[in-house]
């Protein structure tokens, strides 16, 4: 199968166990939503199959290549990036620098110079924002600026597949919108893409199908609309505050 | 177990004289001893404090230079001579560390080198007083068996006070400055400070154990004081476990005896340091004893807890409620950074015991404003006051002890300490209590750290975080740990609370909470709220005022309905599109 599947995952911190026998497939071309409260494993998933943490059990297939328990810099180079929460730029150097430092783990054809600068123009006109501060050391961006870095520091690399680790993070609506955008605009041209987001109506609006992960497990699972549409999920998931502070989700 | 495990070693130890009477076992014996003592001071500044000194063998010179002098040119007896060696080392050590912690980590180290290079200078050249090359001889001793145990005795106790130490205010202190100096600063802990005291009490440490070497031998050179000795000091803590109690007797042991069962070799000796330390640092990152205590890490909860609002009752804390009326002002603050301008003149009124709200775009200068009020950045032109008192330009600290409090865009825990004792650090503040007291564990120390813990359970419990209390605060997921800097922050009781998006990454429900749990802090009147957040939801439904910021420069300011229909603010920032994205 072409793109990510997953299949008996667990995975954890010293003696507490995060994934238990976690299963997920992104097919080639779809964007797939995962969802869940604080603390379910979500950034632990996305940290395992990405080789940033060892899997404890289970299997990670990139198009039907084993990529479970390989350091994270053997994964990148089979063509998996990861953008991780928490933006990780390079503060030091410039946007330009951490930008074409994307495309380090690109080989062959793809690393030509003609193909680097074609891919830097088209991630600055998906976040033009950027463009202003090419010369600009990363650290001197805004949090909301450094979380666009990220993204297109991720698709640099020409990933067939992208894992995303809350993108929205931190940034006003406006650019929240901006960044779902460009998503859309990355899935109409058929990137792979595993979205975690805290934002689960956006994300599920745009996403093919989602997985719902509580406590470690997936507890459900399936096409996008579905998942929107399941009462359980709009309660702990989809739930919008309203009344000044006398929401109560019980 | 542990307890068990300290008991036998104890009796074995006092017991090695009993054992055997071969001195030169005895004589090895005492010298584990004194790399003990040296090392759990050591391991105070290094463990605790993350700062490295490759200069201790200094220290352990002045100690054993300062109890010899006292001997035999003062005729003081030894005890009194042991006390005045320790009373010297610590000021010395005071004076050291507030000359070299303007410097920190490997400049440390640099500026630590050249202490122990000096020291063994002055012993060398000062003929008339240190007898120079030759050293000092003649040094009245104890019986051999006699002084043995009165060095596993002095090992003992610095091991109980280093251990003493780690669980005070001082000890939490210590990991905190380590940890995120930043964070540490916000709670009113001056970093220098913190750094002080651990250099002073690991050079007092030092100091003891150099008298007692001297005692032990009757002969002292500068010979037993080379960076060398410094290096071995650090050595037998990188190999025992930094920052464990119990690493320095591991490594004393280790690295004591090893050479001894391998006298054949004696020549490689620094080889074999030199392997044991590249051996250690690769397959046991944390010491022998950082690895054994790897496989059975308390396996606390740290997942799953409740959204469900608070029932218990959440006392807010905080001063008296004052007069209502501003409660920060702030006037035409500026600040650039190679000359682009973060915040052009930009003025505001925090009414008290209200929640006011900061928004705009990404990159506007919320939190370079955000961190000008909390003393990270000096604004370059302005004025700010808190309840009248201007506070611009004065360091984070002392804004903190102002009453300023605040969290961080990404959370700054400290990752060392379990979620509870984040928040007593914060419960403490600077009011760390007596370093004596907590070195010595006495009943009023005791007393106070049982108040702190109670101070962190009721904040703790006032979010519900409860089930987190234990959790080591790396362990947690990202909005937990978002919510534990909030109880921190509300820990040091102020008057003044910044929030630096405080719902991002939390879910609705998550966020439904937090907004129950602020609007609850204002209506008991706790501390007056500053509220950066991108969340709509929650800033339309909590804020009594917002402040809409763009490119540095306020465009708007009113009541939630005001800004929201403002036509500069929907277009900088909410969007020309419904806002209700969802």
């Amino acid at each position: 199968m072409e793109g990510l599947r997953i299949a008996g995952l667990a995975a954890g911190y010293g003696a507490i166990r995060v994934l238990d026998d976690v299963a997920l497939e992104v097919r080639a071309g779809e964007l797939v939503a995962l969802i869940g409260g604080n603390g379910a494993g979500k950034t632990t998933l996305l940290k395992t199959v990405a080789g940033v943490r060892p899997p404890w059990a289970g299997r990670v297939l990139l198009d039907d290549q084993e990529i479970g328990g390989h350091p994270s810099w053997w994964v990148a180079r089979r063509g998996l990036t990861l953008v991780p929460e928490g933006r990780g730029v390079f503060g030091d150097q410039t946007v330009r620098d951490n930008l074409l430092l994307g495309a380090l783990a690109r080989r062959g054809r793809d690393h030509t110079a003609a193909a680097v600068t074609a891919d830097l123009d088209k991630a600055l006109a998906l976040f033009p924002a950027l463009g202003e501060r090419l010369s600009h050391p990363a650290g001197s961006l805004s949090g909301g600026q450094q979380q666009m870095l990220a993204v297109a520091r991720g698709l640099m690399a020409r990933p067939r597949v992208l894992l995303l680790d809350e993108p929205s993070l931190g940034l006003a609506p406006l650019l929240v919108r901006e960044i779902f955008a460009a998503l859309g605009r990355l899935r109409a041209e058929g990137l792979t893409i595993l979205l975690v987001e805290q934002l689960a109506s956006q994300a599920l609006a745009l996403a093919d199908r989602a997985y719902v992960l509580e406590n470690g497990r997936i507890t459900l699972s399936g096409a996008a609309a579905e998942i929107r549409a399941n009462p359980a999920v709009m309660h702990a998931y989809l739930g919008r505050v309203e009344g000044a502070g006398r929401a109560q989700p019980s | 177990m542990a307890r068990a495990g300290w008991l036998a070693l104890a009796l074995a130890a006092a017991a090695l004289p009993l054992a055997t009477a071969n001195t030169y076992y005895i004589y090895l014996g005492a010298s584990v001893g004194l790399l003990v003592i040296v090392t759990a001071g050591l391991n105070v500044l290094a463990g605790f404090t993350g700062q490295t000194s490759l200069g201790h063998a200094g220290f352990y010179a002045i100690g054993a230079y300062a109890a010899a002098l006292s001997v035999t040119r003062l005729r003081l007896p030894m005890a009194v001579a042991v006390l005045l060696a320790i009373s010297v080392t610590a000021l010395v050590g005071a004076a050291v560390a507030g000359a070299a912690l303007r410097v920190s980590g490997p400049y440390l180290a640099m500026v630590t080198i050249a202490f122990g290079i000096i020291v063994e200078g002055v012993l060398v050249e000062w003929v008339s007083v240190t007898g120079g090359p030759g050293g000092i001889f003649n040094i009245p001793k104890l019986s051999l068996a006699r002084h043995y145990w009165v060095i596993a005795a002095v090992a003992a106790i610095a091991l109980w006070m280093t251990a003493n130490l780690r669980r005070s205010a001082w000890g939490r202190a210590f990991v905190a400055v380590k940890d995120s100096e930043v964070a540490a600063e916000s709670l009113g802990l001056s970093a220098y400070y913190v750094r002080i005291a651990a250099f002073t009490v690991s050079a007092a440490f030092a100091g003891a154990a150099g008298a007692l070497f001297a005692f032990l031998n009757g002969y002292i050179s500068p010979d037993s004081f080379t960076l060398q000795t410094s290096i071995l000091f650090l050595l037998v803590l990188l190999f025992g476990g930094l920052g464990q109690i119990a690493g320095p007797v591991v490594g004393s042991l280790v690295l004591v005896l090893l050479p001894e069962l391998l006298t054949r070799i004696a020549d490689y000796r620094l080889i074999l340091y030199g392997t044991l330390l590249l051996a250690s640092i690769y397959w046991l990152p944390a010491g022998v004893v950082g690895a054994l205590r790897r496989g059975r890490r308390p396996t606390a909860a740290a997942g799953a807890n409740s959204a469900g609002p608070s029932s218990g009752p959440f006392s807010p804390g905080g001063p008296a409620p004052s007069a209502t009326g501003a409660a920060l002002t702030v006037e035409r603050v500026s600040v650039a950074f190679g000359g682009v301008a973060a915040l052009s003149e930009v003025s505001l009124e925090v009414p008290a015991h209200r929640i006011t709200a900061l928004i705009g775009p990404n990159g506007a200068g919320k939190t370079t404003l955000l961190n000008v009020l909390s003393g990270y950045y000096a604004p370059d032109a302005g004025h700010i006051a808190l309840a009248g008192r201007p506070i611009a330009g004065r360091p984070p600290h002392l804004i903190a002890r102002a009453g300023v409090a605040r969290t961080f865009q990404t959370a700054q825990l400290f990752g060392e300490l379990s979620a509870g004792g984040n928040v007593a650090v914060g419960v403490a503040g600077p009011r760390l209590g007596g370093l004596l007291g907590a070195l010595c564990g006495t009943p009023a120390a005791r007393r106070r750290e049982r108040e702190l813990a109670a101070g962190a359970r009721d904040l703790l419990a006032g979010l519900d975080l409860t089930s987190v209390a234990d959790a080591p605060a790396d362990s947690l997921a990202a909005g937990l740990r978002r919510r534990v800097e909030i109880a921190r922050a509300l820990a040091t009781r102020p008057r003044l609370l910044l929030l630096d998006e405080p719902a991002a990454g939390l879910t609705p429900a998550e966020i439904a909470s937090l907004d129950g749990q602020l609007a609850r802090l204002r209506d008991a009147g706790g501390p007056t709220l500053v509220l950066v957040e991108h969340h709509m939801d929650l800033v339309m439904a909590l804020s009594d005022h917002i402040t809409v910021l763009d490119g540095g420069r306020v465009i708007a300011r009113g009541d939630p309905a005001a800004v929201q229909r403002d036509p500069a603010v929907i277009e900088a920032y909410l969007g020309a599109a419904p806002a209700a994205a969802s």
